[in-house]
């Protein structure tokens, strides 16, 4: 069935079917209505972000959102934004074969900021750098992917042109993600801290 | 023109897998072709001619940019052309080049009519019977946006007013006050749902999509014309380009594969077409 070199095909497979199990469990699991309206705020405002900056070039608190996210609300809920935030903002920026890998990276940024929340919300220095790198990660998974779709293999020189080529846009990105958490991350912070205290807003899957 | 808008949305769906997984997966300038052409036959329909080629103004010279570049990236194949710094341009890198960019070039033509016709209410519908919640998420999400960004707006006439702070700071209070007001706000919305009794049952879909006879003819060609393609195309309609271009052998399958598959990218174009016509006719009858 599978020609020899279907890298490109094998791995949109591999990013659409990572995602699956985080969707199968969420769904199939009781979730308040807060939590639900919760993770639909915080897309919404990762999206509208998008906008809401957009004349401030380069800077777009994405990926902080999410972070934050799923910070307070645990892993699942920052996957979920991520996920979400992929497909709907390209709604807005045009679909294409690179869905499915923002879905995956963007949810894996939130998933993995959840996991490690508790040393990421005591030391500030750790939450950058991981604001950081998966700005970098981030660029360097599509990038990937780019690679293997269409070289049908994995050609290390066109990496390299691409990732090169893509250089200023990723620092940026990075370097916006660190200044977002730096400055979005106690203010909002204390916003969902707030509302988790005064509406008993707990989710149980922290 | 709204004709193939308006075929149900699990029929739409199908139809895009089947004829992007071809143009995408299988390496074949033919197939490529096919997609590019059937592509901007209905992307004109949808755009119109004039807004059609100026979009395709931008891309066709990356796509060129890209062919003509790939021979820097690999220095396979046996036909040198020109050697640069002792690396070999060869031939056959430059036609792999040509087949990527036409490859590029038929996603991006078929996605941009993607977004034309796969607005976000059918796609609501088509997670919806998968997944309810994810498409209550969804559906929330983009009420949400716009709200936000109005009131964003809102809050930031007033604030520019009286507020003399470097621009990313404004926005981001501004943006930060935003966060605010609508976590609040949120609360109060599911509180409300949960008033209307969510979580009680399992939730279901409000859909106005009617699966009509023509779509299951649409459906029952589409699938037909796949299979016809795929098979043939999936074994043996690869082209190998290293170390010298192979084509695949002409059986009357594959050729069968080919025609399948032009037939399959020109069909939006001449559904869009016959529907026109029919109009016309009736028009004309009054």
């Amino acid at each position: 069935m599978f020609p020899e070199k279907s890298y490109g095909f094998v791995s949109l497979l591999c990013a659409v079917l990572a995602c699956v199990p985080f969707f199968a469990s969420f769904e199939k699991k009781k979730t308040a209505s807060r939590t639900l309206v919760i993770i639909s705020v915080m897309t919404a405002l990762s999206v509208g972000g998008r906008f809401i900056f957009a004349p401030v070039p380069f800077f777009k608190p994405v990926s902080a959102m999410v972070i934050i996210t799923a910070l307070y609300f645990g892993g699942e809920s920052g996957f979920l934004t991520g996920a979400m935030t992929a497909v709907i903002s390209n709604f807005y920026f045009g679909q294409g074969p690179w869905t499915p890998f923002q879905m995956f990276a963007w949810g894996m940024v939130g998933f993995f900021a959840g996991v490690l929340a508790k040393h990421l919300l005591k030391n500030k220095i750790l939450l950058l750098s991981y604001g950081f790198i998966s700005g970098f990660m981030y660029s360097l998974v599509m990038d990937i992917w780019t690679t293997l779709w269409m070289d049908g293999g994995f050609n290390l020189l066109r990496f390299l042109a691409q990732a090169a080529s893509a250089l200023p846009v990723t620092a940026v990105y990075a370097v916006s993600n660190v200044i977002f958490l730096l400055l979005l991350t106690k203010p909002i912070g204390k916003k969902l801290d707030r509302i988790k205290l005064k509406y008993g807003l707990i989710p149980e899957n922290r | 023109m709204r004709a193939f808008y308006n075929l149900h949305p699990s029929v739409s769906a199908v139809y895009y897998l089947s004829v992007l997984a071809v143009a995408m997966f299988i390496q074949n300038p033919f197939y490529q072709l096919c997609a590019v052409a059937g592509g901007v036959l209905f992307l004109c329909c949808l755009h119109g001619v004039f807004r059609c080629i100026k979009e395709l103004a931008f891309f066709v010279p990356v796509a060129v940019l890209v062919s003509v570049l790939n021979p820097f990236f690999s220095h396979n194949g046996a036909t040198p052309l020109f050697f640069i710094n002792d690396n070999a341009y060869t031939l056959e890198a430059l036609v792999c080049g040509i087949g990527i960019s036409l490859m590029l070039l038929s996603v991006v033509i078929w996605f941009k009519t993607f977004d034309e016709v796969f607005d976000s209410e059918k796609l609501l519908f088509l997670i919806g019977k998968i997944s309810p919640k994810i498409s209550m998420i969804f559906s929330m999400t983009l009420g949400f946006i716009p709200r936000l960004i109005k009131n964003f707006k809102e809050i930031l006439s007033a604030q520019k007013m009286f507020c003399e702070k470097s621009k990313l700071k404004l926005y981001l209070s501004c943006f930060s006050a935003v966060v605010t007001h609508t976590i609040e706000n949120t609360v109060d919305t599911a509180d409300s749902m949960s008033a209307r009794g969510y979580g009680v049952r399992r939730l279901a879909v409000f859909s106005r999509f009617l699966l009509k006879g023509s779509d299951i003819v649409f459906l029952i060609i589409v699938l037909s014309l796949s299979v016809i393609i795929c098979i043939p195309g999936a074994l043996w309609g690869t082209v190998i380009y290293y170390p010298q271009i192979r084509l695949p052998r002409a059986t009357v399958w594959i050729l069968a594969s080919y025609a399948g598959y032009f037939t399959l990218c020109i069909l939006p174009f001449c559904y869009e077409v016959l529907e026109e016509l029919k109009w016309k006719y009736s028009v004309s009858k009054i």
